[in-house]
């Protein structure tokens, strides 16, 4: 009787274990979410962007469009105003 | 200019028309020949400019090249939006005057910084968002890439059992975590320290689960050795049948203290970093 209960015992806590970590998955999976940005706050990456001005060029040749070509020096640090670490 | 003026609506569409492209660098001496070429063909600029923005036609012809800002002064307008975005409205307007600009339909997705590789997951990607501060530093998120290295791979693999690993097994990632307009550092961190814990945590019909949860302890490189601490917490997915890792969905949060010159911390900014494995 009382091993029985023990087992039992033992498979309940085994459960609510298991439950208890979904939880947390899920839990984490929902902060994830909200922390994603919004489209509206990535608008910046709406515009038509080039990874270089050999490839700007290029484009603009093919697909007879102009090109906005942004130039920066940022002394102190290794600057990446496409990532934004600048 | 990235939150403000590059993101202001009128900027956006008036932009539409154009392929962008950017270039920087620590100095002038960084250029490549076809940078130079651009920058020295729109006349000399003014001295002590780290910014200036040009119109090229689809020939690759330098139009025009300005300044973001009038006098060249970046607080000229208050570091308002939409301000900023009318002037340099007004300032493409102006340089495309006789320029037949096509018409392009509005692009559908939003071009990301992202990973390419042949092993899935290729990487992970940060999207790195901040409490609005005083001077509007962090408008628009940053969002970086990093590609997954053998030994992360295999740091991450399925747990049988619960295990710590140092949080440097991971400082490439952790590495992004860090604000914009840090004026006096190199991009760049003293330390990077913490224990993560690796947990399994259970698993469903298709796949096995495991947390990696832990404190991490930052201190950058600039002078004052700003230091500020993070929570982080990712799940990591994994098929039934193998302990490799599949997906990785994740949330690192911490207080960053910005200071001044002189070490004194002025604000303090609420910083999240939502992690996700790429490409999926």
């Amino acid at each position: 009787m009382f091993k029985r209960f023990s087992i039992g015992l033992l498979a309940l806590v085994g459960t609510l274990r298991l439950l208890a970590q979904d939880s947390q998955v899920q839990k984490i999976l929902e902060r994830h979410e909200a922390a994603r940005p919004t489209e509206q706050s990535l608008a910046f990456y709406a515009l038509d962007w080039a990874h270089s001005l050999q490839e700007a060029k290029a484009r603009a040749k093919k697909e007879g469009r102009p090109i906005f070509f942004i130039w920066l020096t940022n002394i102190s640090a290794a600057t990446s105003f496409f990532t934004g670490h600048c | 200019m990235r939150g403000s003026s590059l993101s202001s609506p009128a900027v956006l569409e008036t932009l539409r028309p154009f392929i962008v492209v950017v270039w920087n660098g620590r100095s002038n001496e960084d250029m490549p020949a076809d940078v130079r070429e651009v920058y020295y063909a729109a006349g000399s600029p003014p001295n002590h400019q780290n910014i200036r923005l040009f119109v090229l036609d689809s020939a690759g012809k330098v139009i025009r090249g300005f300044a973001p800002f009038p006098a060249n002064d970046p607080t000229s307008l208050g570091f308002d939006q939409k301000r900023m975005g009318q002037y340099l409205k007004g300032q493409i307007d102006q340089s495309t005057v006789g320029l037949k600009l096509p018409q392009v339909a509005v692009k559908k997705t939003l071009t990301l910084p992202d990973i390419q590789g042949t092993t899935e997951p290729a990487g992970v990607r940060l999207f790195v968002s901040f409490e609005d501060n005083r001077m509007h530093h962090f408008r628009v998120p940053v969002v970086e890439t990093v590609v997954l290295l053998e030994a992360e791979r295999k740091a991450l693999r399925l747990p049988a059992e619960a295990r710590t690993i140092p949080a440097a097994t991971l400082r490439r990632w952790l590495e992004q975590y860090y604000p914009p307009a840090v004026m006096d550092g190199m991009g760049g961190f003293e330390k990077i320290t913490g224990t993560l814990q690796l947990q399994p945590a259970g698993a469903d019909a298709q796949s096995r689960y495991a947390i990696l949860r832990g404190d991490v302890q930052f201190v950058l490189d600039n002078e004052s050795a700003t230091g500020y601490q993070a929570k982080l917490e990712m799940v990591l997915r994994y098929d039934r049948t193998s302990p490799e890792l599949q997906t990785v969905r994740g949330i690192m949060e911490a207080d960053f203290p910005r200071q001044d010159r002189f070490g004194r911390t002025v604000e303090t900014v609420r910083m999240t970093a939502a992690i996700e494995s790429r490409p999926k």
